[in-house]
């Protein structure tokens, strides 16, 4: 799962930053408006991290043009202003969610994870398939006792495919949201990594679940 | 306290000594008017009359009866004769001329001739009222070759004092109706602009500066320019307030954001290392991220004591003799390792020169620039300071810098480049402008070829 962070304040975009990184997520980052703008609309996310005060362009001007063109990822609005009025604008052009600073860095952590399962439908934080629970918390594939062992991106994957179980995800979907934009995709990583998964899968008996659709991508349906 | 009286009587109140002032000079031109026209009038008439029968009786002595009809052709054709009687009677011959002929003369007209007979018949007003009216009669004795001539003038009119009661009475009465009906229409006007004010302060009373915005206009029932003016003025004057308000609310929510901002980060940076257990390396990172952060806020708290001490009390910074070059130097020496650090090329001309100024605010604004120029000068990039007499210049290249912004240089919480670290509040620029305006200190500003120059002249 990727995260856009736009934030002008060095400390709290590092420290956020860093949080996100250590939890999993891929991260990018904006220190002003006009940038921020940019990747956002330009690159897929599964949330955006927005502050309101930015140099060059205001946080809720961001807001709207993103709305406007139709992008649809949740959006998390950090502002330093308690007044309700700006949450309220916040909130009525489009955002999910909001925090106000000083805030603890668990409750947004949370909240992220929150607005990632909402945005893709899975409100459990647990993900079932054929027998296996992917903990979405713990990170781990297990079955009664039984745990599976998965890489970072092993499970990255995995977690993104049953996120969208049901759809054909392209491997450029996937790359898109696993990692930060200035890594050039390389064409085959993600086949690498899928034939890795693939052969852990089956290992544990959980046979042909993600599918190759010639031409698109893959597919992971429980039929 | 005085008693609260309302407007239009107090206005009438003023207004009444007028009206009796004016009255009295109406009374006194009307007496003379009067006068003219009961007794000068006639008496010039009499003269004129006097002057022609003398001029008569003096051609015809004997015959007077031949200057009835010359008499008669003369009184027919002078002007603004008065309705009247001549008579012209020979006292020795006893022979009278009675013109007009056809005058009808009063009743008793017998008992006035006679009440003149007994007089010594000088020129003399004689009044007989009959009636509402009165003959006023004049009468003079002529002599002339052996005759004694008594020449009778009457006419109608009214004794003096009451043509002037009548007269007073009709200007008395018109005065008293005008006076009503002003005051009525003036009231009645007054009212409605009272009406329209009290209206207006009812408004007033709802003007709450917060909600400025929400309130709606005003309109007098009345379309009157100056109550126009007014409410423009107030409005206007309510707008002022609410900028200055407005400005001052803002200034606060700004401090608050940007002394909020860096606890923020605060916060975060220690719970991201309190999250699991790091390196010691890691440990460190975050430490030193978080003294830039307090210096950070300790900055801004420096800088909020300066703002609120130049705000309290502006008048505590003494002025004294002070040595601006001794004050360069000590504040240069604090930037030395930085200068080095950056690897600036700078080129100091400093003279000696004193000027006087308050020291602290001198320095406070010297630290303030001399760190702006150390701060914003890009690597390997020059400074100049000059101090000529009571003149100095700081000029350093600027990469990003427009013309533009040389404006908004000196407002509040302006700031380039956003990357808050360790810049403080963004008011170092506005203190600067501010203790500068105290110690009336000029300062100028120039921006040409990527070359910006701040220039102090000390008054």
């Amino acid at each position: 799962m990727k995260i856009l962070i736009i934030e002008d304040y060095k400390p709290i975009l590092e420290s956020v930053k860093q949080l996100l990184e250590e939890e999993g997520f891929s991260v990018d980052y904006s220190t002003d408006g006009e940038d921020g703008l940019w990747k956002a609309t330009r690159f897929k996310y599964d949330t955006l991290i927005l502050d309101l005060m930015l140099p060059k362009k205001d946080g809720l001007e961001i807001l709207k043009i993103i709305r406007k063109k139709g992008i649809n990822y949740p959006v998390l609005i950090l502002t330093a202003k308690d007044s309700i009025d700006d949450i309220v604008k916040g909130l009525e052009n489009g955002a999910d969610d909001y925090l106000v600073k000083p805030f603890a860095l668990e409750e947004l952590l949370a909240r992220v994870k929150s607005l990632i399962r909402r945005y893709y439908n899975k409100p459990e934080t647990e993900i079932k398939i054929k027998g296996w629970i992917l903990d979405t918390n713990k990170k781990v594939l297990k079955k009664n006792d039984r745990k599976l062992h998965l890489t970072k991106r092993e499970y990255d994957i995995l977690y993104f495919l049953l996120m969208n179980k049901g759809k054909v995800i392209s491997r450029q979907d996937i790359w898109q949201h696993l990692y930060p934009y200035e890594e050039l995709p390389e064409s085959n990583v993600i086949d690498v990594y899928i034939n890795y998964l693939r052969k852990k899968l089956k290992e544990a008996g959980i046979d042909e679940c993600i599918k190759t659709i010639r031409g698109f991508g893959y597919i992971v349906d429980e039929k | 306290m005085k008693n609260k009286r309302f407007l239009p009587d107090v206005i009438f109140k003023r207004i009444m000594g007028f009206y009796v002032i004016i009255l009295f000079f109406i009374f006194l031109v009307m007496l003379n008017r009067i006068y003219v026209a009961t007794f000068h009038t006639l008496d010039r008439f009499l003269d004129k009359i006097t002057d022609i029968v003398e001029m008569a009786i003096k051609s015809h002595p004997d015959t007077i009866e031949d200057i009835k009809d010359e008499m008669k052709i003369i009184l027919e054709t002078e002007e603004k004769s008065p309705d009247g009687f001549l008579i012209i009677l020979n006292l020795k011959t006893s022979k009278s001329i009675i013109l007009p002929q056809k005058y009808r003369l009063p009743l008793n007209y017998k008992l006035l001739l006679s009440k003149i007979f007994n007089k010594k018949f000088e020129k003399k007003t004689y009044f007989h009222s009959y009636g509402l009216k009165a003959i006023r009669v004049l009468a003079k004795k002529i002599k002339c070759s052996n005759s004694t001539f008594l020449i009778i003038v009457g006419y109608e009119s009214w004794p003096m004092w009451r043509r002037f009661l009548l007269t007073s009475s009709y200007v008395l009465l018109s005065f008293i109706i005008a006076f009503v009906i002003s005051y009525f229409a003036v009231k009645r006007i007054l009212y409605s602009i009272l009406f329209s004010l009290t209206k207006f302060a009812e408004y007033l009373k709802k003007v709450d500066l917060s909600h400025f915005s929400e309130l709606k206009e005003f309109r007098f029932d009345r379309n009157i320019e100056e109550l126009d003016i007014l409410y423009k003025t107030i409005v206007e004057l309510i707008d002022r307030i609410r900028k200055s308000y407005e400005r001052e609310k803002q200034f606060f929510s700004n401090i608050a954001h940007e002394l909020r901002t860096p606890i923020a980060g605060l916060r975060n940076t220690i719970e991201l290392a309190f999250r699991k257990d790091r390196t010691s390396e890691e440990y460190k990172k975050i430490l030193s991220k978080s003294l830039d952060i307090v210096l950070h806020i300790q900055k801004s708290f420096e800088e909020l004591r300066l703002l609120a001490k130049l705000e309290n009390d502006e008048k505590t910074f003494q002025k004294e003799k002070i040595n601006l070059k001794e004050i360069l130097n000590e504040i240069l020496n604090y930037y030395t390792e930085e200068i080095e650090r950056k690897k600036l090329k700078i080129n100091l001309n400093l003279t000696e020169s004193f000027v006087y100024a308050s020291k602290e605010s001198v320095s406070i604004i010297l630290k303030n620039l001399i760190s702006n120029a150390v701060k914003y000068t890009p690597n390997g990039k020059f400074l100049n300071i000059s101090l000529i007499k009571n003149t100095l210049k700081i000029e350093n290249y600027t990469s990003d810098l427009k013309k533009e912004d040389l404006d908004k240089i000196w407002e509040r919480f302006w700031q380039k480049d956003k990357s808050r670290s360790s810049s403080g509040l963004g008011i170092g620029l506005n203190l600067v402008k501010e203790f500068a305006r105290i110690n009336k200190i000029k300062i100028k500003t120039k921006l040409k070829d990527r070359v910006f120059s701040i220039i102090l002249i000390f008054g």
